[in-house]
């Protein structure tokens, strides 16, 4: 039975992650990479959290303590958002350039595309580090209960945690980088406030038999989570970027005048074929017209060494 | 070396961000498990620690391991095949309900094992359904034993007694072990593991069957394990025999001529023949202890020889004097059908190298050192201490009372500050207590034999023949007495002058300590200050564990097979113990040239004495006059060919001895082996195991979610795309 106990933790904990990647993260390329990339970095801020907790443990076996510790590493998490936001924003602003100058469109649908790259590189790094270290031991014959949590083992409320956990950790960059572009401080609060929350919520399963209230209620919170990151990305829906407010975005749309203006204008009416984002895709077609200069450019965000073939055809 | 540090920096990286993901998920996830009840190991911090929490595990000891004889096997087995552990539920054995309904493994406390092993052998019912027997210490019984009421067995005794009871335990509480097969793996818990499982039995007995339960998980597969009898094995190469080396040496020593190798003759002194036996039985072979039999014996006899020694050495006189020739003789596997009297014998009488010089037709007198261990005074204050001499009475053995009127003349006389008394064993005794002398007996009724022993007409240890005959039970005070008597007997014996002997009790209490420190007790083991300066000793190294362990292994074990006899090589640590203490105090005192046992040997007549290594001169030994060997110990119906090298040694059956043996009507030799088993054997684990209910509920919950969420995820992709 226990390749019964693997696979089910793996589908539990893992399995929704997966099911996601390959329906929404997989088939946009520049995603892929973008989520990979992401979850380079919350390593090594998942590193650097590390380094400076070496200088704590062990840590006192009291609920203060955890909390503290959590709060600090969410802290230091949501500190390094603030260096997402900035990654996020001058790929905003080059990429609609390039949009602009090769004559695709880089729609709202495109940037909350990137934000679920960003979220779910955060996410996994998340998920592989919560649950992933432990799954090898559901191989085994035996399981863990902890003396207060007779309701289920060590392994289920990581698994089940960790999904809740992933789900609003995908969703709070969604809304992060939402209210970020907007300059929303209230929005932009949201984040710190439901890590942190999400965070010290676990800390319920320390209460004899509370494990299942606090499961339960990180499950419930990665729902809610996801449902408000959907709202707001509908909400947004049907207008073009213009979350790319720095500077520097400025400076790339004015730069691209009224050429940029117009492929958006141009753009077909089914925005999955029309836009950049779609453009840069392995299998992305369409897209309006453009020259070598804009096949050049397309050839720097695709994931492939040449050109993708529709944009080489134009070209040739 | 560059790419090496890369690498080296690489790996640590990556442990810390290991480190640091566990530490965050036990902390995100509040699973810290804590000490409070089953899991007593404090907070986990590492996946390791957490996989030490959920399989307590004992590896590579606590087995009862499958013996096997002429006439079938003995002990206990797992599966056959390796990779197929045997699972079951750990219940405690008050908590069994008969009938069985199910299978289970059995915590069984060892003060009711015998009542409970009794009903298991004669249930196949209970065989069916109970998978494995952990046996807890925790609470020993006043008396076990793991041998019968007569030790040994009748068969070998000089008279007719067969239901005469020596091992008085056997009749309270014992189980004899010689004749149990188990067909399900059996183990015996550390007192850690004991208190554990206990823990884990009073849970499940708590619980529903049908939910989760904690198991135990036990690996015991044997080589040997469809063989009938070690016949059998031997002959298919899944089993080696038991053996070991027995240890003798002369005092004085033989003439050069007469100790070299495979010569026949001597100076032609009558033999005194001081005995003491080496090894003890338990139905756990690691276990094994043998504090009081034989072990105090034989520190007895060793601290006897460190008497005489130190008397010729702090006076004129010298070993040279005696009109007799007096040897001192460790037997080994002597629990297993006398198997180390009757090698010696056997080589003795077919002239081998081993036991060149002991002409047996010289021997005249035996005293065998038996239990002395638990001699303690009476209550009233300087009570003497008191010995029993036991002797075979009936015509045609030999006479010796002159033994006992020695014995209790160096009693009161020079030996007087041990305040023991030798008294006459009672009469109506049938005889001879079980011991080596019974196979001198055989050989050469004449012999004049006494056993020597702090009990008259029954074992008066309680846990003779069991793990619990442990150091704590003896009395090294009483050895010494014991040591004090014996030495200044057979000085008179052997013609010395009794006032020439000076007896230094203080001395002698203080070198039996010493040497019970070395061969009985767990701590220090061989790494006693006595055995590091004469023996490089072997240790063992738990798994899990750096500590090296120097604990005394009195159990015989096996012989892979046989380097060269006279060397140190493949000698266990009590063996080379005592061929070196002989060594040194069966000399006359001076030391020669540095020597090893194979480039820089000594000249015939000596022996090279306290060698702990070739590489460093003052770790070499020191050639010494005197004669000691060892000789193997196993049985006479096997022999091994190409036997010098681990790899090449190969054991067959032969009857060589078989007409040797019946010119003195010798039982059955019983042909005692043990089967090999592969690497990573023993093993057993107590664990936590999931309702299969509760598994299969995950797996398809996990399955509908994961289901789910991709739908979801395409469906609301369809949407954005659509609103977009």
């Amino acid at each position: 039975m226990a390749a019964t106990a693997f696979f089910g933790h793996f589908f539990l904990g893992i399995g929704p992650g997966i099911a996601f990647f390959l329906a929404v993260i997989a088939p946009k390329s520049f995603v892929v990479l973008l989520s990979f990339f992401s979850a380079f970095y919350w390593l090594l801020v998942l590193l650097l959290t590390s380094a400076i907790f070496r200088g704590f443990v062990p840590l006192p076996s009291t609920q203060p303590a955890y909390a503290g510790a959590l709060l600090a590493a969410v802290a230091i998490e949501e500190a390094a958002r603030a260096g997402v936001w900035q990654m996020h924003k001058r790929a905003l602003s080059v990429l609609q350039g390039m949009s602009a100058s090769s004559g695709h469109s880089f729609t709202k649908l495109d940037e909350l595309y990137l934000a679920l790259g960003w979220g779910y590189g955060h996410a996994a790094v998340h998920v592989l580090f919560i649950f992933g270290s432990l799954l090898p031991l559901t191989a085994g014959h035996g399981t863990a209960y902890s003396t207060d949590c007779p309701q289920m083992s060590v392994f289920t409320v990581a698994a089940l945690n960790s999904l809740g956990l992933g789900a609003s950790l995908v969703a709070l960059s969604v809304v992060a980088l939402e209210a970020w572009g907007r300059k929303s401080w209230l929005g932009a609060a949201y984040a710190p406030l439901v890590h942190a929350g999400a965070a010290l919520l676990t800390l319920g399963s320390f209460r004899p038999g509370g494990c299942t209230a606090a499961v339960a209620a990180q499950l419930a919170l990665g729902l809610v989570n996801t449902w408000y990151a959907a709202s707001i990305a509908w909400k947004q829906g049907g207008s073009s970027s213009s979350t790319g407010g720095g500077s520097t975005a400025r400076h790339s749309h004015s730069s691209g005048g009224s050429a940029g203006a117009q492929p958006l204008g141009a753009l077909p009416g089914d925005g999955s074929s029309g836009s950049w984002m779609a453009a840069a895709a392995p299998h992305g077609g369409g897209g309006s017209s453009g020259g070598a200069g804009r096949e050049a450019s397309a050839a720097i965000v695709s994931p492939r060494a040449g050109p993708p073939p529709s944009l080489r055809s134009r070209g040739a | 070396m560059a790419s090496a540090v890369h690498s080296n920096l690489a790996a640590h990286v990556l442990l810390r961000v290991w480190l640091f993901g566990l530490s965050v998920h036990l902390l995100a996830t509040s699973q810290a498990v804590q000490s409070k009840s089953l899991e007593d190991i404090g907070l986990v911090t590492t996946v390791k620690a957490l996989s030490e929490v959920m399989y307590r595990e004992m590896k590579q000891t606590g087995g009862c391991y499958k013996l096997l004889n002429a006439t079938g096997p003995v002990g206990s087995q797992g599966d056959p095949d390796y990779n197929l552990d045997i699972d079951a539920p750990l219940v405690h054995a008050s908590d069994l309900q008969q009938p069985l309904q199910r299978d289970v493994a059995v915590l069984l406390p060892v003060k009711q094992s015998v009542a409970f092993m009794q009903q298991l052998q004669g249930s196949p019912e209970m065989q069916q359904h109970i998978k494995g027997l952990l046996f807890d210490d925790t609470d020993p019984p006043a008396s076990y034993s793991t041998v019968g009421p007569f030790p040994g067995g009748p068969e070998y005794a000089p008279y007719n007694a067969p239901s005469y009871v020596w091992n008085k335990a056997a009749g309270a509480n014992s189980y004899p072990f010689a004749s149990s097969w188990f067909p399900m793996p059996v183990f015996l818990l550390t007192p850690e593991l004991a208190a554990d499982a206990q823990q884990r039995a009073a849970y499940n007995a708590k619980q529903d069957p049908t939910r989760k339960q904690y198991h135990a998980r036990m690996k015991l597969a044997m080589a040997a394990a469809t063989s009938a009898n070690s016949a059998d094995c031997i002959s298919q190469g899944t089993c080696k025999p038991l053996g070991g080396y027995s240890v003798w040496a002369a005092l004085p020593p033989l003439p050069a001529a007469a100790a070299a190798a495979g010569a026949a003759g001597d100076d032609g002194r009558p033999i005194i023949l001081v005995v003491a036996q080496m090894d003890s039985i338990d139905m756990f072979h690691d276990s094994v202890q043998g504090a009081d039999g034989p072990l105090s014996g034989l520190v007895s006899m060793l601290t006897a020889l460190h008497a005489l020694h130190s008397s010729f050495t702090n006076s004129s006189s010298s070993s040279s004097s005696y009109s007799k020739r007096i040897v001192f003789m460790a037997l080994a596997g002597e629990p297993w059908g006398y198997m180390g009297s009757r090698r010696l014998l056997w080589e003795a009488a077919s002239g081998s190298n081993s036991t060149a010089g002991l002409n047996m037709s010289l021997v005249e007198q035996v005293i065998e050192v038996g239990q002395g261990g638990r001699l303690t005074a009476s209550p009233a204050a300087n009570a003497p201490l008191k010995l029993y001499a036991h002797s075979q009475q009936g015509p045609g053995f030999g006479n010796s009372s002159s033994m006992l009127a020695a014995l209790q003349a160096a009693a009161q006389g020079e030996a007087s500050s041990a305040k023991a008394d030798v008294l006459a064993a009672s009469p109506s005794n049938p005889g001879i207590p079980p011991s080596s002398l019974m196979s001198f007996l055989r050989v050469k009724p004449s012999i004049q034999g006494l056993v020597l022993a702090e009990f008259d007409d029954g074992f008066i240890n309680p846990y003779f023949g069991s793990r619990f005959d442990n150091g704590s039970t003896v009395n090294a005070d009483g050895i010494a007495s014991v040591a004090a008597v014996l030495a200044a007997a057979v000085h008179r014996l052997a013609g010395g002058e009794p006032a020439a002997l000076k007896v230094n009790m203080t001395e002698l209490q203080q070198v039996a300590a010493s040497y019970a420190a070395c061969i009985i007790m767990p701590t220090p083991g061989f790494a006693c200050p006595t055995a590091a300066a004469i023996m490089a000793p072997d240790y063992t190294v738990s798994t899990g564990s750096a500590t090296r362990s120097y604990a005394p292994r009195n159990y015989i074990g096996v012989l892979q097979y046989m380097p060269e006899v006279q060397a140190p090589l493949g000698k266990s640590n009590l063996a080379r113990f005592v061929w070196n203490l002989m060594a040194f105090d069966s000399s006359d005192g001076a030391f020669g040239q540095a020597c090893d046992h194979w480039k820089r040997r000594c000249q015939e007549g000596q022996v090279c004495a306290g060698w702990r290594s070739s590489s460093d001169e003052e770790l070499m030994g020191r050639c010494v006059n005197a004669t000691v060997r060892y000789v193997p110990s196993y049985s006479t119906r096997v022999s091994c060919e190409s036997c010098s090298d681990y790899y090449t040694a190969k054991w067959q059956l032969t009857d060589v001895a078989e007409q040797w043996s019946q010119q003195y009507s010798w039982p059955d030799d019983p042909l005692w082996a043990e089967s090999d088993w592969p690497v990573g054997v023993p093993d057993l684990q107590l664990y936590l195991h999931e309702a299969e209910a509760v598994e299969v509920a995950l797996l398809v919950s996990g399955l509908l979610v994961t289901v789910a969420v991709g739908v979801a995820s395409l469906a609301a992709k369809a949407a954005f795309h659509r609103h977009h």
